[in-house]
C-alpha cells in the first residue's frame, strides 16, 4: 500500500500531511482529518477513503461551493482518484502525492550570474547614488540660470520618491511571492530603471553628433530605452532573484509591461503618422556637441554647396 | 476697445478737412472719369454671391479693364471654373469679364469684356514729388468715391518700387486708378499699410502689359500659370542678382564680421533680449527683412527674404551646460504660410562646413512649390561648432525663389564672414 500525502497549497510555502489512516475527512470544521480555514470550504467538504486493494476514492460530501478533481467537477457519488491528483475544493487547491515525489532541487542562492552583484547592498546603493547624480547633472545642464543649490535638489525629490516608492512596491509583491523582503535587488533595479534612459540619451546625442544622424537616439532611446529597459529589467528580476523559469519570467515580464509599452506604443504610431503628413518645419539633425567630435571632415565651403546641390534635387516634376 | 475707438474718432476727424478741400478739380474729375471706373467681383458659381471685389478702370480699349491680380486671385487659382469674373458700373450694369493677362510681380491684371465699357483712360509718366493725385474706387462695397492725397515719391526696391500714396485707400479700392490733374492714371491702387498710408502701382507697368496685349490683338494668354512661374522665376533670379552685386553693409557680431543691412535692399533690427540678472550667457539678435513680397494668393506671399544672426556668449558656463542651450536654440522654422497644397515638405542637408578658418554645421533645407514650376523655398542654419563657451547660428529664409539663385545668395553671404577675435 504506498502511502501518500495530501499537499495544501499556498502560495510561495507549501504544507503537507501525511495520510496514515483512512478514511480522511477534509474540511473547514475542526473536528476534521486536515482543516482548511479557508470559507469557499465547506465545514465537512470531502472524505477520502481505501479499499482493500489499495485504491482511494473520494467522496464528496457536499456541493455547496464544488469540488474538482483533475479540472472535473464531482458529483455525488465515489471517484476513484489515481496518484497523484489536484483537487479544488471551493477556492483551495490540494494535491494527492505519493511519498516517493522526488524532492527539487535546492536553490543555492537568490541572485544568481548577472544579477548576483546587483544583490549587494555596496551595488545598490552605488548605482541609487549614481541615478540621483545622473538626474542632477541633466537638470543642472537643462537649465540656462543662475540657481540655488535648493533648486536643484528640489526638482530631485519628485525621482526620489518615485524610486522609494518603486522600491517598496517591488519588494512588497516579492514579500507576497517569497515571503522575504528583498530591499536591495528591488533597489537596484528601479534605480536603473533611473539611470539608463539618461545614459541612452547622452550616449544617443553623442553618437548623433559624430553621425549627422538622429537614428542613434531614434534606437537608443526610442527603441531601447522606451520599449526593451523595462521588460528586460522585469525579466532579469523575475529569473536572477525570483528564480522563475525563462518563459514564466518572460510572459509576466511581458504582462507587467505592457501598459506602459501599449501607450509609448500609440505614442510612437502618431509620431509617425505625423511625420508622413506636411509640415511646415523643416526636420534636419541639430544636435551640437561642445566635444565637436564627427566622422566626416568640414569640408570646404565650395565642396558642401555642390555637395549639397546634388542631395537636394527638385521634388517637383518640372 | 478704447484704441479702436479713439481710432475711429481719429479717422473721422482726418476725413473731415479732407471733405471741406474738395475742390472744383475733384468734383470734375469725379464727373469726368466715373464711366470709365467699374467694379471687379469675383463670383462664386456654387452660391452666385461674390467672394471678393476691387475696382478697375477701362484703359487702352473701351473693352479693356485694368485691376489688381490680387482682386482677381481667387479667380486664377481656382482654375477648375467654379468662380467667374463680372463687372458692375456705376450706373449698376454688370457683365462676364474675361481674364487677358496679370503681372504677379507688380500686382496687376488685365479683363476684357464683350461689350464698349466706356471711354479710356490715358497712362501717364509718374509726376513729381508733391502733385496732387485723386484716386478713385468702391471702398468696402460702400459707392465709388475720390480720395484725394499727394504723390510722395516711388519707393526703393524694398517696397516692390511702388508710389507712396498720402491719401487713405480702403479695401475695395484695389485696382482703381490714380489720376493727376490732366485725367490721366499714374498709379493703380494697391493696398494699405497702417493708417493713411497707401501704395500705388506705377501705370508704367500697365502700358507694358498692355502694349504686349495689343500686339496680340488683345488675345488673353494661354497658360496663366506658366505665365506666372515664368514672371516670379525671372523676378527672384534678377532680385538675388542685383542683391549680390549690391554693396552690403558689413557689421562685428561677435567675433565675426557679417553681412547686414544692404541700403535700399534690406534693413536689420536689433532684437536681442533685455539681460536679465538670472542669465548665464548673453546672447545678440539681429534680424535682417526685405519687408516686401508678392502676394499669390490668400495666406500665400513669396519673394520675403529674412536672415538673422545670433551670437552665444557663455562667459564661464561648463561647456557641455553651454551647449545644452545652444543646442535648444539650434532649430530654424519658415516664416511662410505656404501649406501642403503649395509646397512640398522641406527635404534638408546637413554637414560640416569651414567658413572663415571657422567650423559650422550647416543645414540647407529646400521645398518645392507644386503650381510655380521651378520656385522653391530655401531655409538655411549655420551653427558655429569648435568653441567651447561661444556659439553663433545664422539662419537665412528665403520664398519664393529659385534654388540655384537662392545658393549663389547664400554663398555670397557666407564668403562675407569674416572672424575677428
Amino acid at each position: 500500500m504506498a502511502k501518500m500525502m495530501i499537499e495544501i497549497q499556498t502560495r510561495g510555502l507549501n504544507q503537507y500531511q501525511r495520510l496514515a489512516h483512512f478514511p480522511v475527512t477534509i474540511g473547514r470544521a475542526l473536528d476534521n482529518d486536515v482543516i482548511l480555514s479557508d470559507r469557499s470550504v465547506s465545514p465537512h467538504h470531502l472524505r477520502l477513503e481505501q479499499d482493500e486493494d489499495g485504491q482511494v476514492f473520494v467522496h464528496n460530501l457536499v456541493l455547496e461551493n464544488g469540488t474538482r478533481l483533475n479540472e472535473h467537477p464531482l458529483g455525488e457519488q465515489p471517484v476513484q482518484v489515481p496518484i497523484p491528483s489536484q483537487l479544488v475544493l471551493g477556492d483551495r487547491k490540494l494535491r494527492l502525492v505519493s511519498m516517493d515525489t522526488p524532492v527539487e532541487n535546492t536553490y543555492v542562492s537568490h541572485c544568481r550570474s548577472l544579477f548576483a552583484p546587483l544583490c549587494k547592498p555596496f551595488w545598490a546603493i552605488m548605482l541609487l547614488f549614481m541615478a540621483i547624480g545622473g538626474l542632477l547633472v541633466n537638470d543642472y545642464l537643462d537649465v540656462g540660470l543662475q540657481k540655488d543649490l535648493l533648486f536643484y535638489f528640489s526638482g530631485l525629490l519628485p525621482s526620489l520618491l518615485w524610486i522609494l516608492f518603486w522600491t517598496l512596491a517591488i519588494s512588497g509583491i516579492t514579500r507576497l511571492i517569497t515571503h522575504r523582503w528583498e530591499f536591495t535587488p528591488a533597489l537596484s533595479v528601479v534605480a536603473l530603471f533611473s539611470l539608463m534612459p539618461l545614459v541612452f540619451q547622452e550616449v544617443g546625442g553623442a553618437l548623433n553628433y559624430f553621425l549627422t544622424s538622429d537614428a542613434p537616439t531614434m534606437w537608443l532611446v526610442g527603441g531601447v530605452s522606451d520599449f526593451l529597459l523595462l521588460p528586460v529589467l522585469v525579466y532579469a528580476y523575475l529569473h536572477w532573484v525570483l528564480n522563475q523559469r525563462h518563459l514564466p519570467a518572460l510572459g509576466f515580464a511581458l504582462v507587467l509591461s505592457a501598459l506602459p509599452l501599449g501607450l509609448r506604443a500609440i505614442n510612437l504610431l502618431d509620431q509617425v503618422t505625423a511625420d508622413k503628413e506636411f509640415s511646415s518645419d523643416p526636420y534636419y539633425n541639430q544636435t551640437l556637441s561642445s566635444l565637436n567630435i564627427h566622422a566626416r571632415p568640414a569640408l570646404p565651403l565650395a565642396d558642401y554647396l555642390k555637395k549639397a546641390t546634388e542631395a537636394l534635387p527638385s521634388q517637383v516634376e518640372e | 476697445m478704447l484704441l479702436r475707438l479713439f481710432l475711429l474718432l481719429a479717422t473721422l476727424w482726418v476725413a473731415a478737412p479732407a471733405c471741406a478741400e474738395n475742390t472744383s478739380s475733384s468734383i470734375s474729375i469725379y464727373s469726368d472719369v466715373e464711366q470709365s471706373v467699374y467694379q471687379v467681383q469675383v463670383i462664386n458659381l456654387q452660391t452666385g454671391k461674390k467672394n471678393a471685389i476691387g475696382s478697375a478702370f477701362v484703359v487702352m480699349d473701351p473693352t479693356i479693364l485694368a485691376t489688381n491680380y490680387h482682386v482677381v486671385s481667387t479667380y486664377i487659382n481656382n482654375p477648375k471654373g467654379d468662380f467667374a469674373l463680372d463687372y458692375l458700373s456705376t450706373t449698376g450694369e454688370t457683365g462676364r469679364l474675361e481674364l487677358l493677362a496679370v503681372d504677379v510681380i507688380h500686382d496687376l491684371a488685365v479683363l476684357k469684356a464683350t461689350t464698349a465699357l466706356g471711354k479710356p483712360l490715358q497712362i501717364a509718366k509718374i509726376p513729381p514729388k508733391g502733385t496732387r493725385l485723386y484716386s478713385l474706387g468702391n471702398p468696402m462695397d460702400k459707392g465709388f468715391s475720390i480720395v484725394e492725397g499727394t504723390n510722395n515719391g516711388v519707393m526703393k526696391s524694398s517696397d516692390d518700387n511702388n508710389i507712396l500714396f498720402s491719401g487713405s485707400l480702403n479695401p475695395g479700392m484695389s485696382g482703381g486708378p490714380t489720376l493727376i490733374d490732366t485725367k490721366e492714371v499714374v498709379g493703380v491702387n494697391v493696398a494699405t499699410s497702417g493708417n493713411g498710408l497707401s501704395y500705388l502701382v506705377p501705370a508704367e507697368y500697365l502700358a507694358i502689359i498692355l502694349e504686349r496685349l495689343k500686339l496680340n490683338n488683345f488675345k488673353a494668354d494661354e497658360d496663366i500659370f506658366q505665365r506666372l512661374s515664368e514672371q516670379l522665376l525671372n523676378n527672384a533670379d534678377k532680385y538675388v542678382q542685383r542683391l549680390r552685386n549690391m554693396a552690403w553693409t558689413s557689421e562685428r557680431i561677435g567675433h565675426f564680421m557679417v553681412p547686414m543691412d544692404i541700403p535700399g535692399a534690406t534693413r536689420c533690427w536689433d532684437n536681442s533680449t533685455k539681460p536679465s540678472p538670472d542669465d548665464l550667457m548673453h546672447s545678440y539678435f539681429t534680424q535682417c527683412s526685405n519687408e516686401s513680397s508678392i502676394y499669390l494668393d490668400d495666406d500665400l506671399e513669396v519673394g520675403t527674404l529674412a536672415y538673422e544672426y545670433i551670437w552665444l556668449d557663455g562667459n564661464n558656463m561648463m561647456p557641455a551646460r553651454f551647449y545644452r542651450q545652444y543646442e535648444a536654440m539650434n532649430a530654424s522654422v519658415s516664416n511662410s504660410g505656404a501649406g501642403k497644397q503649395d509646397v512640398s515638405n522641406f527635404a534638408c542637408f546637413t554637414d560640416f562646413t569651414a567658413v572663415s578658418g571657422q567650423e559650422f554645421k550647416l543645414t540647407i533645407c529646400r521645398r518645392d512649390y507644386f503650381n510655380y514650376a521651378g520656385l522653391s523655398d530655401l531655409l538655411v542654419t549655420a551653427a558655429l561648432v569648435g568653441n567651447k563657451r561661444e556659439g553663433m547660428l545664422f539662419n537665412l529664409d528665403m520664398t519664393g525663389t529659385t534654388f540655384t539663385s537662392g545658393m549663389a545668395l547664400l554663398q555670397r553671404m557666407l564668403e562675407d564672414f569674416k572672424w575677428q577675435k
